[in-house]
Order: structure tokens, then C-alpha cells, then sequence
């Protein structure tokens, strides 16, 4: 299944998964392969999520229903695209300068004026940086810095 | 030696490489196992095994001994190694089973 005919969506295992294989044959039906559906089921069971890629003709809000009554909640992931305004609104929360702000997300300062101004988009990577520190600033700073001593 | 109870396949997925989704039947009972399996002359590995029963006591230890039985004359083997994934449910949901060998 290429991207073009898949949506990532993310698993969230809010209880007990008392019905692994139904979870899994769920997947499956959802065009996932039967070894990415255990996959997705071990990681549900290890780590209480899983990212996986369903097929773009599914009924995602049957299949979210169906995953939820079975302790897994389905999430899609946002859009990867924010827009000049977004950027803007992101940064203020905050109260960073755009000065800050650049030497935060480790980019320069004209970059950030860029997609500021609409004049670029941020790619992938740097809308979910952006969002991560918008969310939780504190995860941010304790995953991309560390004490001097 | 215990007698092998005559479970039957019912349904069989194979995943590519080496995951497999059984169902199989008793008469009494119906049984799903998801596995990666492996297989190596006279020993089988079920990796990250899954299993899920339908119906009253239909996963206790005297089904599992017989499923057990039966499953090593099916693969023919001599040493059936489960290696089971995380506890899904049940007793410690999150704990990692030891590894069982039979």
C-alpha cells in the first residue's frame, strides 16, 4: 500500500486488551499486512500506542467506533502543514521573539520570517517541532537540552 | 504421553515472512493464535504469541495442554517454544511472560 493510498493514523490503548486478534484482524481488514497488525498490537500492549498506515478508502469513523468499543482509540494525525498565521500564533503563545524562537527550533532567523510571512512553508519536521513546543514546552526543552554541570 | 485433542484448522492467514493467524476448532472450542513463527528441524519458536479464546474456560490449562499436544504432531516437531508477547489482559497486563518450552 503506497502513501498516496494510506493515511497514518495513530492507536491509543485506553484499557485492558482483552481481544488482541480481533484488534488485529480489524487491522487487517483495514489494509494493513498481518505482520504489521501484530506489530501494532505488541506496541499497543508494550508501550499503550502505535502509529500505523490504514487504507485511504477506509471508513475511518466506523473503524475508530469499532477499535474503540475493543480499548483502542483511533487518532489521525493532523494535517503536516500549518499556516503563516499559525506560525505566528505558535511563536506569541509564548512570548518568544523571533529571534527566540529561531535559536529554540535550531533555524535561522530569515527562515523563520519566511514561513512567517507565507513566503515559505515550514516542512513536516519542523511543523511537528513547532507544535510539540507549542503543546509542551517542557518536553521540548528537556529532550533538546541539557545542564551545563 | 498425552493424547492430542483433535483440533482442526479452520482459517489460516499467513503474513508474509513468518506471521500466521490460525483459528482452530475442537468441537467445544474456538481458538485464534497470532504468532511469528519460526521453524528449525525438530523445533518451532512462536514469537510474540497472542492467543484468544471464544466461550467459557475455553483457554484453560487442560484445552492448552491438548492444543499444545496437538500443535507439535501438526508442525511435526519435537520442541514447541512459546514466546509470548505482553500481557495484553488478565493477571499483570504489561508483564512480559516467560518464555515456555514444551
Amino acid at each position: 500500500m503506497s502513501s498516496e493510498e494510506s493515511v497514518v493514523v495513530l492507536l491509543r490503548r485506553t484499557g485492558p486488551l482483552d481481544k488482541p486478534i480481533t484488534v488485529a484482524r480489524r487491522l487487517f481488514a483495514a489494509g494493513l499486512t498481518l505482520k504489521e497488525a501484530h506489530n501494532a498490537i505488541n506496541k499497543l500492549a508494550a508501550c499503550g500506542w502505535a502509529v500505523c498506515a490504514v487504507a485511504l478508502t477506509e471508513d475511518l469513523r466506523a473503524l475508530g467506533r469499532e477499535l474503540g468499543e475493543m480499548n483502542v482509540q483511533l487518532r489521525q494525525r493532523r494535517s503536516p502543514t500549518e499556516s503563516a498565521e499559525a506560525v505566528v500564533t505558535m511563536r506569541t503563545q509564548h512570548g518568544l521573539s523571533q529571534r527566540e524562537y529561531a535559536d529554540l527550533l535550531g533555524i535561522d532567523v530569515r527562515t523563520l520570517q519566511n514561513w512567517e510571512q507565507g513566503r515559505n512553508r515550514p516542512d513536516p519536521a519542523a511543523v511537528s517541532l513547532m507544535r510539540i513546543f507549542a503543546h509542551a514546552p517542557e518536553v521540548f526543552e528537556e529532550a533538546l537540552s541539557e545542564p551545563l554541570a | 504421553m498425552e493424547t492430542a485433542v483433535a483440533w482442526q484448522v479452520l482459517d489460516f492467514d499467513f503474513g508474509g515472512i513468518d506471521t500466521v493467524l490460525v483459528t482452530l476448532v475442537d468441537g467445544n472450542h474456538r481458538i485464534e493464535v497470532l504468532a511469528d513463527v519460526e521453524l528449525d528441524r525438530r523445533r518451532a519458536v512462536l514469537r510474540g504469541l497472542h492467543i484468544q479464546g471464544v466461550g467459557r474456560n475455553t483457554l484453560g490449562p487442560a484445552v492448552l495442554r491438548g492444543l499444545i499436544g496437538w500443535a507439535k504432531e501438526y508442525l511435526d516437531v519435537d520442541e514447541l517454544r512459546i514466546e509470548g508477547a505482553v500481557r495484553t489482559s488478565g493477571a499483570s497486563p504489561g508483564r512480559i511472560p516467560a518464555v515456555l518450552v514444551f
